[in-house]
């Protein structure tokens, strides 16, 4: 005992004598012997002439000229593929899956003799709305995510990062934001999960946070459609197809913008203290392995992404079915919520009926539409529209849905404010189950889930209020 | 339907309310719990610490000077210094107040919880270094000395805080570096940072300013009255006298390992090459880890191979793979300058 003492105060003598970079110096020596081994003992292929082609692609890909006109090329050619290309297939799966299966199904029951109400439930609630998430999603998501796997897999997306650094750390983010930005583009839930690549802790919650204001696939429909409808109506036809274009793109832009807004808040407050490394390894490019992406990233992203969706998305169908055909009072539920949300609605330029849309469907953007259609039809009597109460459905023709928002009340102000509100609300659940399952904690998740929807409801409410002072 | 303007007016003075009350650092409501915090144990500690530190630097604590200090009321300090008497922790003799052994012991106490916490920020946050002090002051007052043996654990047991002042252990024993100040220091002789005193405040910011941190190399060109002009890290720096004397340095240890004159990886020009000296003390926790993973150890080749559009990260070739560095972390890797020769060895 005696001499363990000793020993230990001896020991502690010591450490006062060996300094403070003591430890420091011990790993250093750890890391400097090990590196020398390994180059003893490890072969390196002769890789110079494969290197010097790597570093020819870089010099162009990253220089001052070339750099930002090549990212944006690609971005643009990405984006235009996935939109043009999913028109097609989109139109054949809503033909088949609601054109098609929904009648038959509907035969079907009759033939079975099913109660009217079962009937309701299931096929007009519970498949209706799943076939819609399927007709509208899956097609978009199975171009956008392998494109984007093989740009990953080719090895330029770091170099994306590396180009954009400078910008995103500004904001006191990472530059790999930009990767997982521009996969929220395609859906916030594969965002949120693409941020496993960010390595530092505090970044990569920013970028989980902020992941919401990407303007996803589910989103860009309603954009596109309402852009059509009230901002491209404004201009002469000739000029409406750019406009309404115009419009999303900013729509988008504006997504980016609070992007680095929040990004800077969170970094400067709640997340100032948090621990933060940068390092970006700049991999050597390889040729993608075609087959093998595009079945990983089906699978990996499309395919998962996808049953989460239509796993909430079937409850939600059953409960817009419910609320339409349960009433109390004189009234269905969801008469009586519209009415409710009225006065709210109001205040922040929207109305009952977008309010219910959008909580009812916190399960898929997808269905917004349809729900704001079917839910204006029922309230505003337009009779001859639609399939019956809680049946959502969408016009062949814009002219038709333009008819019916008019007389459901709807002005410029309501149309200008859903695009805004539709940019920044809630993740949909989906993202939100993802986002609980990436951060493991609830506090982030009520933040990113809530933080969208309160700077929604400031900006949509400033707007009405101005639109107000100044336009009557 | 509500008026739009007295809406809208509503609403800003509603966030202007949630803003001046939550705004960082300033809010009234931080600083109302702050005022709370601050009750008479924190007072008395504080006050403890000050005698503790003036009786070090070799001077006397006097109420007088207390009050400079501290900045609190006469007579709250007077009550306060009161009851430290009767509980025996210090004495008085006239305006002359000195610890006796157990108000020792506590300040002693007070100052290892301060110094343990400022180094668990450096390594295991990412909190500004401008910051440290401040949050360990109040951190300081809160841990029990269980959890200050725990943090001290979970630390690796440090010697030193990442400002270089010595912490003490669980018994109370500390060792202080021989050093002096810059000023002091005989010119061309190598020696190295051991202590950077972080108040008061503006002196501090002047010195982070110039980037210059505990453990960096120095050698003193010129010293007068005017400007203390020295070269750390390979960069030339000048200071006037007074902000150089919050600087210490001591020569170079017996144990320590010479390094040859270095510079920042920041200043290797695109396409040059060189070899890595070594991680500067700044560089801590994770951000150390994580070089030193990617093989940013002595004695490996870098070269400068890429640079982003924006001039900032560029790219470093190391071990065959290409690793991009943002500025402020290729200015704390090290490399040996070129037609170099070695001191000391």
């Amino acid at each position: 005992m005696e001499k363990s003492n000793e020993i230990m105060s001896l020991v502690s003598e010591l450490q006062w004598e060996v300094g403070e970079d003591f430890h420091d110096k011990l790993v250093e020596g750890i890391y400097s012997d090990a590196s020398r081994i390994a180059q003893k003992a490890v072969l390196k292929e002769d890789g110079k002439k494969h290197f010097n082609i790597d570093a020819a692609i870089d010099k162009v890909v990253t220089s001052r000229v070339f750099g930002f006109p090549i990212m944006l090329l690609l971005l643009a050619t990405v984006l235009w593929v996935t939109i043009t290309g999913a028109n097609y297939p989109s139109a054949m799966l809503n033909n088949l899956l609601i054109g098609m299966g929904y009648p038959f199904l509907k035969e079907m029951a009759v033939t079975i003799s099913l109660p009217w109400w079962l009937t309701g439930f299931l096929v007009d609630g519970i498949y209706l709305a799943m076939a819609w998430v399927i007709a509208v999603m899956l097609p978009p998501m199975a171009i956008f995510f392998p494109l984007f796997t093989l740009l990953e897999d080719f090895g330029y997306l770091p170099r994306v990062a590396f180009n954009l650094d400078r910008i995103f750390s500004k904001a006191g983010a990472h530059g790999k934001q930009a990767l997982t930005m521009t996969m929220g583009f395609g859906c916030n839930a594969a965002g949120v999960v693409a941020t496993r690549i960010i390595d530092s802790p505090r970044e990569r919650l920013i970028a989980i946070i902020t992941n919401n204001f990407a303007l996803c696939n589910g989103r860009w429909p309603t954009q596109i459609l309402i852009g059509t409808i009230f901002i491209g109506a404004l201009v002469p036809p000739y000029l409406s197809g750019l406009v309404s274009a115009a419009s999303v793109v900013g729509i988008a832009l504006l997504g980016i913008l609070f992007t680095f807004i929040i990004s800077w808040m969170l970094s400067n407050t709640v997340l100032k203290g948090a621990v933060s490394t940068f390092t970006l390894e700049l991999p050597p490019y390889r040729p993608p392995r075609f087959w093998k992406t595009v079945y990983t990233s089906l699978i990996d992203r499309t395919f998962i992404v996808l049953w989460r969706a239509i796993i909430f998305a079937a409850p939600a169908g059953a409960v817009i079915w419910l609320v339409s055909n349960i009433y109390i009072g004189d009234n269905s539920i969801a008469a009586n919520l519209i009415q409710f949300f009225d006065g709210f609605g109001f205040l922040i330029g929207l109305n009952g009926v977008i309010l219910l849309a959008y909580i009812l469907a916190i399960p898929a953007n997808e269905i917004v539409i349809p729900t704001i259609l079917m839910l204006t039809a029922m309230v505003y009597g337009g009779t001859g529209v639609g399939a019956g109460e809680g049946v959502m459905f969408e016009f062949d023709s814009q002219m038709a849905t333009a008819d019916l928002l008019h007389a459901g009340g709807w002005t410029l102000l309501t149309g200008l404010n859903l695009m805004i509100f539709s940019l920044l609300h809630n993740p949909c659940s989906t993202t939100i189950y993802t986002i609980y399952k990436e951060t493991k904690s609830a506090k982030w998740t009520t933040v990113a889930s809530l933080l969208p929807l309160v700077v929604g409801i400031m900006v949509t409410f400033i707007i009405a209020q101005v639109w107000r002072i100044f336009m009557g | 339907m509500i008026n739009p303007v007295l809406a809208l007016s509503l609403f800003f003075v509603v966030l202007l309310v949630v803003f001046l009350l939550f705004r960082p650092e300033k809010g009234f409501y931080w600083k109302f719990a702050g005022m709370l915090a601050s009750n008479e144990k924190t007072l008395m500690e504080d006050v403890l610490k000050q005698i503790y530190h003036m009786e070090h630097a070799g001077n006397t604590g006097s109420l007088l000077s207390l009050k400079g200090t501290l900045d609190i009321s006469e007579e709250k300090l007077v009550k306060v210094i009161a009851g430290m008497e009767s509980k025996g922790l210090i004495r008085t003799d006239g305006t002359k107040i000195s610890l006796r052994q157990e108000g020792n012991d506590y300040a002693i106490k007070i100052i290892r919880a301060h110094r343990l916490w400022e180094k668990y920020l450096a390594d295991k946050t990412g909190v500004d270094k401008r910051e440290w002090h401040h949050l360990a002051e109040r951190a300081e007052h809160k841990l029990t000395k269980e959890q200050v043996d725990d943090l001290a654990l979970s630390l690796g047991d440090p010697r030193y805080d990442p400002h270089g002042d010595p912490i003490p252990t669980s018994k109370g024993d500390m060792q202080y570096i021989q050093h002096v100040s810059l000023p002091l220091f005989p010119v061309d002789k190598q020696g190295y940072i051991v202590h950077i005193e972080d108040e008061p405040e503006s002196i501090y910011e002047q010195i982070i300013a110039k980037n210059l941190q505990v453990g960096a190399q120095i050698k003193v060109i010129e010293a007068n009255e005017r400007r203390i002009r020295f070269s750390s890290e390979g960069e030339e720096v000048v200071l006037t006298p007074i902000v150089a004397n919050n600087i210490s340095v001591a020569e170079q240890r017996r144990s320590g390992v010479f390094r040859k004159n270095t510079r920042k990886l920041s200043g290797l020009k695109l396409g040059e090459k060189s070899k890595i000296a070594g991680l500067s003390r700044e560089c801590r926790g994770a951000n150390r880890r994580r070089l030193l993973d990617l093989g940013f150890v002595p004695g490996t080749e870098v070269e400068t191979c890429l640079s982003s559009p924006l001039g900032n990260p560029r790219a470093y070739l190391i071990k065959g793979a290409s690793i991009a560095l943002r500025k402020e972390q290729a200015d704390l890797v090290l490399i040996e300058m070129n037609n170099d020769i070695a001191y000391g060895n």
